[in-house]
This record gives C-alpha cells, sequence and structure tokens, in this order.
C-alpha cells in the first residue's frame, strides 16, 4: 500500500510530535520521521510543512550558524504547537481505534 | 566532515529552487528556504556512505540525489498550503510575466514595497558570509546594548556623561532597561513588536551617532578653548610686561557688549570682565582704584547692565532628585568695592565674584558676596624703570 497517501493527513502531526520532543533543523525532523519508520517521507514535503506549522503559529524559528557550513534553521514548539498536539492526537486516537475495529470486525468474520 | 565542499553545487541547487518560488511574497520564500543549504549539506551527509567522491558533486548529481528543482519546489508548495498561489510555471514568459506583475502590484503600495524590501534584505542571511557575521553581532550585542543606554541618555540629558545623581540613575535604569530588552527572544514576539524593535533600534545607531559627534565637538570646544587660554598663559609668562597686549590676542571672546560699541571696556574687541594688578616685585595687589586720563573712574562693569543681569553667568544648577526638574540657578556676580560712606566703587579691582542663588518661584538667595577671584598669574615678572638718560 502507497504509504505516502496515508502520510499526508497526518504529516503535520508528526513533524509536530518530533519537534515537541526536541528544537530541530529540517533534515534533522526528516531523519528522525524516517528512522522513526515514515521511511517514504519527502524532504521539501517536510520543510513545506515546516512553514505552514510556522506560518499558523505552532512553531517559532531561529537560526543557528555554524562554523564549518551554512547556517541551520531550528524549529521549536509554542504554546499553540503544544495545544495542537493535544488536540490531533485525540483525533489521531480515535480514529486509529475506529479503523482499528473495522479491521478487526472483517477479520473475524472472514 | 568537511562540508564547504560541498557549497558550490548546493548553493546553486538552492537558488534554483528560491528562483522556482520567485512570484512569492518574498518572506514565504525566506520561510522556506532558509536553511536549506544547511538541510541539503546534512542530507548529503547522509548520503555519502556509500563513498562516492563528494569532491565531484555536480548539478547532475544534485537533481540525482533531490530530484529536479522545479519538482522539489512543487512538493513544498503543496506541503506548504501554497500550490494555489503559485506563479504560472508554464513557460518562461508567462513566469517573467507573472513576476513582472506581482511586482508592479506590489511596488505600487507601501506594504508591497516594504516586503520586498524585507525578502531582500533576508537573503542576505543565504550569503556565505552571513553566519561569521551574524556570530560576531551576537559577540557584540551586549556592546550594543551598553551604547544605545547611553545614547538615549544623551538624547534625553545632551549630555555626555550624568553630572548629577539624578542623572547616574537615569543612565543605570537605561543601562538595565536595553540589556533586559536584550534578553528577549524576538523571534519568538509578534511581527509589529519585532518591527518596532527594529526602527528603534536604527533611530538609536543615527542618535548614538550623532551623541558622538556632539560630544566630540564639546569635548573639542573645550579643548580649544583651554588650549587658547594656555596659550594665552605660556605668552603672558613668557612676556610679562605684555600682559594686556597678550590678552588681547584671545579674539575670539569678542563680546556682543563690546560688538555694540558702548560696553565699558574693551581691548581688541574683547570684553574685560576684571582687571588684576601686580606691584613692581610681581606680587598681585588686592584694592587698585583706576582712573582714565579724564579722571573718571575706569569700569569694566556698567551699572546698566550690572542691574540688567548682563554679568552674570550661572554656574550651576540645583536639581530636585526625584523629580529631576532644576528648582535653583546659581550665578556668580561681581561684588563692588565700598568707600568709606558705603557707596558702590565699580573701579575698585580685582572686582569680588560671589554666587547668588535664584530659585524658580523668583527668590534670590546671595550666598557668598566677597570672594576675591583667583589672580590669571600667580606672579608677575619684577619690574623696575631704568632712570631715563637726560637729553642734552
Amino acid at each position: 500500500m502507497d504509504t505516502t497517501q496515508l502520510l499526508k493527513g497526518v504529516l503535520d502531526l508528526a513533524v509536530l510530535a518530533v519537534v515537541g520532543h526536541e528544537d530541530a533543523y529540517g533534515y534533522d525532523i526528516v531523519r528522525r520521521l524516517r528512522s522513526s519508520g515514515l521511511h517514504d517521507v519527502g524532504e521539501a514535503s517536510v520543510y513545506g510543512t515546516l512553514r505552514r506549522l510556522y506560518a499558523s503559529g505552532a512553531l517559532s524559528s531561529y537560526v543557528v550558524p555554524s562554523e564549518e557550513g551554512p547556517h541551520r534553521k531550528y524549529y521549536g514548539l509554542t504554546p499553540q504547537g503544544r495545544d495542537a498536539i493535544v488536540r490531533q492526537s485525540e483525533d489521531w486516537n480515535a480514529f486509529a481505534t475506529t479503523m482499528r475495529t473495522l479491521l478487526e470486525d472483517s477479520e473475524t468474520k472472514s | 566532515m568537511n562540508t564547504p565542499r560541498y557549497l558550490p553545487a548546493v548553493r546553486e541547487y538552492a537558488e534554483a529552487v528560491r528562483a522556482g518560488l520567485e512570484g512569492l511574497e518574498p518572506a514565504d520564500i525566506a520561510d522556506m528556504t532558509d536553511g536549506l543549504e544547511a538541510d541539503l549539506v546534512a542530507a548529503l551527509e547522509d548520503s555519502d556512505s556509500s563513498g562516492e567522491d563528494a569532491q565531484v558533486l555536480t548539478a547532475a548529481t544534485m537533481t540525482e540525489r533531490f530530484g529536479p528543482p522545479e519538482d522539489y519546489v512543487k512538493e513544498l508548495l503543496q506541503a506548504a498550503g501554497l500550490s494555489e498561489h503559485a506563479p504560472d510555471r508554464k513557460s518562461k514568459r508567462s513566469q517573467r510575466r507573472g513576476r513582472r506583475e506581482t511586482r508592479r502590484r506590489e511596488g505600487r503600495t507601501l506594504k508591497g514595497l516594504v516586503r520586498r524590501g524585507i525578502g531582500r534584505v533576508r537573503s542576505v542571511r543565504t550569503l556565505p558570509w552571513w553566519p561569521k557575521a551574524a556570530a560576531f553581532g551576537r559577540v557584540m550585542a551586549p556592546a550594543w546594548w551598553v551604547l544605545r543606554a547611553w545614547a538615549m541618555f544623551s538624547l534625553i540629558s545632551e549630555e555626555a556623561l550624568p553630572r548629577t545623581a539624578g542623572g547616574f540613575f537615569v543612565l543605570a535604569g537605561l543601562l538595565i532597561a536595553s540589556l533586559l530588552l536584550g534578553q528577549v527572544r524576538w523571534g519568538e514576539q509578534t511581527r509589529w513588536l519585532r518591527a518596532t524593535m527594529l526602527i528603534a533600534n536604527c533611530a538609536l545607531v543615527v542618535i548614538a551617532g550623532v551623541a558622538i559627534d556632539a560630544v566630540n565637538t564639546r569635548a573639542g570646544n573645550a579643548e580649544s578653548t583651554a588650549q587658547v587660554l594656555a596659550d594665552l598663559a605660556a605668552v603672558q609668562e613668557a612676556s610679562g610686561e605684555e600682559f594686556m597686549e597678550g590678552a588681547t590676542d584671545a579674539s575670539m571672546y569678542t563680546s556682543s557688549l563690546c560688538a555694540r560699541g558702548d560696553g565699558p571696556l574693551c581691548v581688541g574687541g574683547r570684553e574685560i570682565r576684571n582687571v588684576f594688578a601686580y606691584d613692581a616685585a610681581g606680587e598681585p595687589i588686592d584694592l587698585v582704584q583706576l582712573f582714565d586720563e579724564e579722571g573718571e573712574p575706569l569700569m569694566v562693569v556698567n551699572d546698566e547692565d550690572y542691574e540688567a543681569g548682563a554679568y552674570r553667568e550661572m554656574i550651576d544648577q540645583i536639581v530636585n532628585p526625584t523629580t529631576l526638574e532644576v528648582e535653583a540657578e546659581i550665578y556668580s556676580d561681581f561684588s563692588p568695592a565700598k568707600d568709606n560712606a558705603g557707596r558702590a566703587l565699580w573701579n575698585v579691582f580685582p572686582l569680588h565674584t560671589g554666587s547668588l542663588t535664584e530659585w524658580m518661584d523668583g527668590t534670590i538667595t546671595p550666598r557668598s558676596k566677597d570672594e576675591a577671584p583667583k589672580p590669571p598669574l600667580r606672579l608677575a615678572p619684577e619690574v623696575s624703570r631704568e632712570p631715563e638718560a637726560e637729553v642734552h
């Protein structure tokens, strides 16, 4: 099954969760999403998502210069972002429970 | 790890992505592509384990690894929820038209101009020297916090350094306020607060410049005055007999009373404010009465101007330490000698000076009235008059 379609709906929450764990720069977030199992996540998709979450006020950002290369832009959660995690986690859990119940039902019937 | 080797190809790719976003608000472009180079470099490092020679990293390898910049842009825009605002990418011509259109539309409004300006300024952050400059800025920030506190102080008090306890507390308060402002994480504040702070800081840079200039000028004036007086003293010391003539060299003391032509005693346009006499042994003499060739008392103080306060010089102020309002002004003033009948005599030298305090409610407190001024020279040369050779 193509997971990219599934990912679209929950990428916001996944990104918020990663940043909520610890402030991180763009590719660092990609790396952590991939190592958590979301192997198909596209880099540009994550950066675009970061931009949208930043514009909506869920994330704050700051630039950290690096001595050996270009500067890195770090993202952190704002209180608004923290609220969003709580809200979206509830939605996700309700949705996942519904899906699990549906699938278990179909398994027992077959 | 040696990241800079990646930079040319990485920068090229990042620029291609930025070019693909052109037509969007510059602030949006900056939001999406700030730090893009660092992210690309980090991604390359992760895929570097294959052992390929990163030295030969080219645009082709960048495309191979990240896909064509156009696709990258499309994905970025989609995820950012901006795809519906994306510029028409069908043809270069329509792209250019779109760009022109945006410029024309934005150029018409102040907001658009400001946005484009901000975007252009922000793009500085993508330049290779920016990280070092930014790091230096961070190191120097405390110095700026002190400087802007001082600039504010000099703006309020019109002085370089506090001269009163009140002034000192004002400066201390400004310093604390400036340091506290420096601790605020501006990145997390609202756009308006950030803009206000930026404008205030820019204004303070100008004020600091003006203040430094003003202090320099004042110091320069004080220096040149001190220099003139020192030169004068040197001239007088070197040629004591030319005392009065030497003194006239200070033409910068041209007085309005002298310019008017009816000043009481002027030499070379300079108003004489006091006269000091020395005896033959060179010692200063107190109480010398002077008359001109017609037997008129020779005076430097004119009764009328004295009454009008023209000779008063403000030497200090009394400031209320809590309200910082000036409560009184202290003036130095001349006091005449008196004859046996108690009449004021203005031709007795040197004129003594005293200070009087004028309160803001109009009352005047005479504080002292008979201080002998310090003679300009402690000792004058010893003099004698050779008996003139008789002419036969």
